[in-house]
């Protein structure tokens, strides 16, 4: 297993430039999404990288907090982004990300081992998240519920690809904004976005449709990254050889990726996405278990 | 919180503007430029952190730091060590969307929604929190 650390002289450059790669990719295709994209950064630091769990979290954290400012900035200035609804769900993906990483580097930093085996199921939820919303569209006849219409979170966003404004109302606030903890726990506790939650969690439960959806998690995530990555920044866990240029690469994937955006076939994303997950799943199972490495 | 128009049934000619839908004139301006400014501030920290590694110290920037501390990454910054550049260039980053939240705040109670500013204010207090509880974590 090739270890990021121990490499010297023109090892080191090689590793560099993919590392680079691997960022770039992860904020191209988690800006496409809404999910930030450290569902793909943990398990391609651990698994290609050699770089041990808590580490990669952080980074991915990092990484997580780049692709949403970068793309969050055009999708803001677009009006794509509710910045109600993010503002509203963030109270509870900010709470969910501060307790997911006091735990993580608490009670869980002596056991790795736990956090990539705990990857697994999360992961595959996830993607079963995904696979079951794949063909969902928002219903433009639902009425808004109590907790949105007192919070007046529907929106509209101008859709470039039929030149029309979109209108929707949000259902099932409560809900959602349950969700949005357990998305801001798992964004801590493993150095994900938390967007594989929110997005479907707005896209099918809350009637966003799916543009506005992903648009917002991007805005969202910055948050929710940034209250976990405050707490392993302080505990060291921030490796600057492996953050710096994971963050370089993640931003320029991400702005990349925003300003292209409107013209991504998102269903056919959501397939390549589901079956990426599904692989990484497996392969941090059998790196948990220890077959690997 | 004037009396916006909740779109029912009627047949809406045009979609809400922003400040009828309850943002704040401005914020999405204010609020995108700081996004992307925090993020260029990063990257030319980082940029510069990096250059100063391939000319100075080399490859041994991928040893694992020390313990976090706001003084060694000041007189990182002072002797021109790439370290004190790239945690500098990482805080930035991490602090960029704390900044949007401090705007919002900001925007939120200067348009007299108080329901939305005591939400943001919430989300900054949590961040507060983090950092404290980092520090003496």
């Amino acid at each position: 297993m090739l270890s990021y650390f121990d490499l010297g002289g023109t090892d080191i450059l090689l590793a560099l430039a993919l590392l680079i790669l691997v960022s770039f990719a992860a904020g191209a295709l988690g800006t496409l999404l809404g999910l930030g994209g450290g569902l793909f950064m943990v398990p391609a630091l651990v698994l290609l990288f050699g770089v041990e769990i808590h580490i990669a979290i952080a980074a991915s954290l990092v990484s997580v907090i780049a692709t949403s400012c970068g793309a969050a900035s055009t999708f803001v200035e677009e009006g794509l982004t509710n910045l109600r609804i993010g503002m509203f769900l963030e109270i509870a993906t900010a709470v969910g990300g501060l307790v997911g990483a006091i735990v993580s580097v608490t009670i869980l930093a002596a056991h790795g081992e736990i956090l990539i085996l705990a990857f697994v199921p999360v992961v595959l939820l996830a993607a079963l998240a995904m696979y079951l919303t794949r063909r969902t569209d928002t219903r433009p006849d639902l009425p808004p519920d109590r907790l949105s219409a007192r919070f007046r979170l529907s929106g509209s966003y101008y859709d470039v690809r039929t030149q029309k404004d979109v209108d929707y109302h949000v259902t099932r606030s409560g809900t959602g904004l349950a969700l949005a903890g357990v998305s801001g726990a798992a964004s801590g506790l493993l150095g994900v976005g938390g967007g594989v939650f929110n997005v479907p969690a707005m896209n099918a439960l809350m009637n966003l449709p799916m543009r506005a959806a992903s648009a917002t998690s991007t805005f969202m995530i910055g948050v929710t990254a940034s209250a976990g990555a405050l707490i392993y920044l302080f505990a060291g866990d921030v490796y600057l050889g492996i953050a710096a240029p994971v963050s370089l690469g993640t931003l320029a994937g991400s702005l990349l990726a925003s300003r292209h955006q409107f013209k991504a076939p998102v269903h056919g994303l959501k397939g390549l996405f589901v079956g990426i997950l599904v692989l990484a799943a497996l392969l941090m199972l059998a790196r948990g278990v220890g077959w690997l490495g | 919180m004037s009396g916006a128009p909740e779109d029912g049934g009627s047949t809406p000619t045009r979609s809400l503007r922003p400040e009828e839908r309850g943002v704040p004139r401005g914020l999405q301006g204010l609020v995108s430029r700081a996004l992307r400014g925090g993020t260029v501030l990063s990257v030319v920290l980082v940029l510069i952190g990096m250059i100063l590694v391939a000319v100075r110290d080399g490859p041994s920037l991928l040893t694992p730091p020390s313990a976090f501390s706001f003084g060694a990454m000041a007189s990182g910054i002072v002797h021109l060590a790439p370290f004190g550049f790239l945690l500098l260039g990482l805080i930035v980053l991490v602090l960029t969307p704390v900044s949007r939240v401090v705007i919002s705040v900001a925007l939120f109670s200067a348009s007299g929604d108080r329901q939305f500013m005591w939400l943001t204010i919430t989300v900054l207090a949590v961040l507060i929190l983090s950092v404290i509880v980092g520090v003496i974590a």
